[in-house]
């Protein structure tokens, strides 16, 4: 037994076949599964297919549904939190993976956040280089080139630890540039931080807002709810009071007066209805003006329209809305006018008159400003002379 | 944060190449040299705006771009590029001779028939497969616009490549095919290929290499749309004067003899209207001139502002229309057709140059045939 359970583990760990099911040619073609035959030897592989797996202890999320897997930043080895607790609750020890000789420490282990390890390593590369490389587009004086310059190395250096090339001379370079840079990083840091704070104020600022614009408007809701039935009960209880003294009066004329009356009556409760539009209205309305003169509301940050700014200053002139000719392409005289009644064209006339060509927004005009400018795009060049 | 990634340029109009771009700029600052004059009243306008006309619109397309020629310059380009084949071919060649023993007989078949073609077969052998596409296309019953756009990129590919290099017969369906991507015509190639009776792997074979030689330029300004632009207009032009049911005949027929035009040079040296009104010349001569006169003569008949108006960006001179499409006329009439035979003496004519080992083969069989009429009547079954 002994014997088949070191040919498997060799057959395991020449091809690199992860810890399913391995063929053993020892067995006659008769498949074994390794993590039954082997007991000391702990030879499952990292990239084991069961997700919910503690690969250590074997703890299933589905018999124990409240299991958390935690990984190390040092290799990102998956191992669930009770067997974190087991193992290095005595100090840094060797990751109990196979193959893996990386030592970890407790605190260093964290709930992994991505379903793929390697974004999950990445991301935290990121979080460690940006915390060096923390300029931003005001430290270059807004100077867009030598900014992007500067973005592109940082991800030329995120790459590089993250595909484990140059590693070492990497780091040495984050080193350097954090010991020479140590004043303006930290600034930068203070200031990402004054932003956030800035940023979450705002957010704050808003979240009330909204909220405040919701209660008026559900209270102007239910005072137009109840505007409206005070109109209904007015206007009977008025209209009662009309009939008992219109029958007072001579039965003859009563039917027209009755229904000028009430006409006369329901207008009059209308215009007192009108005037008693809420104070919740009139607070709405000064809420919103308030909220569109405050910069905190305007979504565009008072640094970005800075910046734009700046460029247009440095490279002159005001700023056009984007046309792909640089300008508007209507020129006088145009070489063609379009007499939509004059053209007699059968196959257009068709189209125009279908349904699905109406729906889909097909107008014939189009059809025309596009044929003739094709028409007499290009008409008067003359390829031999100009080439 | 900042794209790494290289751009990948799919787009149809293709950004100008490092070679065109300075021709373009000529044009781009000829455009304000003459603008700056003529706009200085909107002075509120940025400094770079210029207004643009309808033939610097055309200027900006690739097709005028890249796919525009003067008749030298396109007889150069061909002889170019017969020229690097024939390199390749001789070279080639030569060191079959070298490394094979071969005997006088053999060098001497190999030196009459195992010859490069000069940049008139080529032509011919094109120009004869580039009808295939059309009638290939025609048979699938695409329309009328694809098979168009399939012939151009059949004759643009063999612009750039030899048919010493590719076998014209291997991209007939390809360029059929990538037509249909191109005009939003939707076909799977399994399905195309089903139609077509080709296979998948030889229809994709040379895709790529064809949008290579394409310059990635898929965009191609046909005379159909120019054609339905002069029908209407016209129509506005001589209001009262034209039978209309005449003028949709004329439609018809102008519509055929375009896709028989786009098998012509016409297209690299001529602008689509041009072509167009060619075409329409062709059909009926005193319609279009007649209505070119009244379209653009008040630009000559204006006695004082004669100088001045003539200048104005957007008129046309009609005397030089006038000429220019004479000549684009002569052009689509010149169409020649090759007929199978010739083609096929090219075609073998290419195949002995690309393969002498096959004509040595043949040579060799032939010379056993001759010696050993035994069994003559077998050995011409199998090589008929």
């Amino acid at each position: 037994m002994s014997m088949m359970t070191a040919a498997n583990t060799t057959i395991l760990s020449a091809t690199g076949v992860s810890g399913g099911v391995v063929s053993a040619p020892t067995t006659g073609g008769g498949t074994t599964t390794t993590s039954s035959t082997s007991t000391n030897a702990i030879d499952y592989d990292y990239e084991d297919s069961n997700k919910d797996m503690c690969p250590i202890c074997k703890t299933d999320r589905y018999l124990s549904p409240d299991v958390k897997f935690l990984v190390n930043p040092e290799c990102y080895h998956k191992i669930c939190e009770s067997c974190v607790d087991r193992i290095f609750s005595l100090g840094p020890a060797q990751c109990p993976y196979k193959r893996c000789d990386k030592i970890l420490r407790k605190n260093k282990f964290k709930t992994q956040i991505f379903d793929d390890v390697g974004v999950e390593k990445e991301v935290d590369i990121r979080k460690r280089v940006f915390g060096v490389f923390n300029k931003d587009l005001n430290d270059f004086d807004g100077d867009l080139k030598k900014f992007n310059e500067y973005l592109e190395h940082v991800e030329e250096i995120v790459y590089k630890l993250d595909h484990g090339i140059d590693v070492e001379e990497t780091e040495r370079q984050l080193k350097d540039y954090e010991e020479l840079n140590k004043q303006l990083i930290l600034s930068n840091i203070e200031r990402n931080k004054k932003e956030f704070e800035n940023f979450e104020e705002r957010e704050k600022f808003q979240k009330e807002m909204r909220l405040k614009k919701r209660m008026l408007e559900r209270q102007i809701e239910e005072e137009d709810k109840s505007n409206k039935e005070w109109a209904k009960r007015e206007i009977i209880n008025r209209l009662a009071a009309a009939s008992t003294s219109g029958s007072l009066s001579s039965a003859s004329s009563a039917s027209t007066s009755i229904v000028d009356n009430t006409q006369d009556v329901i207008e009059s409760v209308k215009s007192t209805v009108k005037l008693k539009k809420s104070s919740a209205r009139r607070k709405l309305d000064e809420l919103n003006r308030f909220l569109q003169d405050n910069p905190y509301f305007s979504s565009s940050n008072p640094n970005s329209t800075q910046n734009t700014l700046l460029y247009q200053q440095q490279h002159g002139g005001s700023v056009i809305p984007f046309t792909p000719f640089n300008g508007d392409r209507d020129i006088e005289p145009r070489r063609f006018t379009i007499e939509e009644e004059l053209y007699d064209d059968p196959f257009l006339k068709d189209l125009q008159n279908k349904k699905e060509f109406i729906a889909s927004g097909f107008r014939t005009d189009y059809v025309y400003e596009r044929v003739l400018t094709e028409a007499f795009m290009g008409l008067g060049c003359v390829i031999s002379e100009e080439l | 944060m900042s794209d790494t990634s290289p751009l990948v340029v799919t787009s149809k109009e293709n950004t100008p190449a490092a070679s065109q771009k300075s021709k373009i700029d000529a044009a781009g600052t000829e455009v304000v040299a003459t603008d700056g004059t003529t706009e200085s009243e909107d002075s509120n306008k940025p400094l770079n705006y210029n207004r643009i006309t309808d033939d610097e619109l055309y200027r900006h397309s690739s097709q005028y771009r890249f796919w525009s020629f003067s008749k030298e310059h396109l007889r150069e380009k061909r002889d170019m590029t017969n020229k690097l084949a024939v390199e390749t071919i001789e070279k080639d060649l030569f060191d079959f001779k070298a490394l094979n023993d071969l005997t006088p007989e053999e060098l001497n078949a190999l030196d009459t028939k195992a010859v490069p073609l000069t940049t008139e077969e080529e032509l011919k052998l094109i120009d004869f497969y580039a009808k295939k596409v059309q009638v290939i296309s025609q048979h699938l019953n695409l329309p009328t616009e694809i098979i168009a756009t399939s012939i151009s990129f059949f004759r643009k590919f063999f612009l750039e490549n030899s048919v010493m290099q590719f076998d014209p017969k291997n991209l007939v369906h390809t360029t059929v095919f990538l037509a249909c991507k191109a005009e939003n015509y939707f076909i799977s190639v399994d399905s195309f290929a089903k139609k077509a009776k080709s296979t998948r792997e030889s229809i994709l074979k040379y895709e790529f290499k064809l949008l290579e030689s394409l310059k990635f330029t898929l965009l191609i300004h046909h005379p159909y749309k120019p054609l339905h632009g002069f029908f209407l207009d016209i129509q506005n032009i001589l209001h009262g004067k034209v039978d209309l049911n005449y003028m949709g005949q004329i439609y018809d027929r102008t519509k055929k003899k375009i896709t028989q035009a786009l098998l012509t040079d016409a297209v690299y040296l001529y602008t689509p209207p041009q072509i167009t009104l060619a075409v329409l010349l062709i059909e009926d001569e005193p319609l279009i001139t007649k209505y070119l006169e009244l379209k653009f003569a008040d630009n000559d008949n204006d006695d004082n502002g004669n100088e001045v108006k003539r200048k104005k960006k957007n008129s046309i001179d009609l005397t030089v229309l006038l000429s220019v499409i004479k000549e684009c006329k002569d052009v689509i009439e010149n169409l020649q057709t090759v007929s199978t035979e010739d083609a096929r003496k090219i075609a073998a004519k290419n195949y002995f140059c690309q393969n002498p080992k096959a004509l040595i083969q043949n040579l060799k069989r032939k010379q056993q045939q001759a010696g050993s009429s035994t069994e003559p009547e077998q050995k011409k079954q199998r090589t008929e």
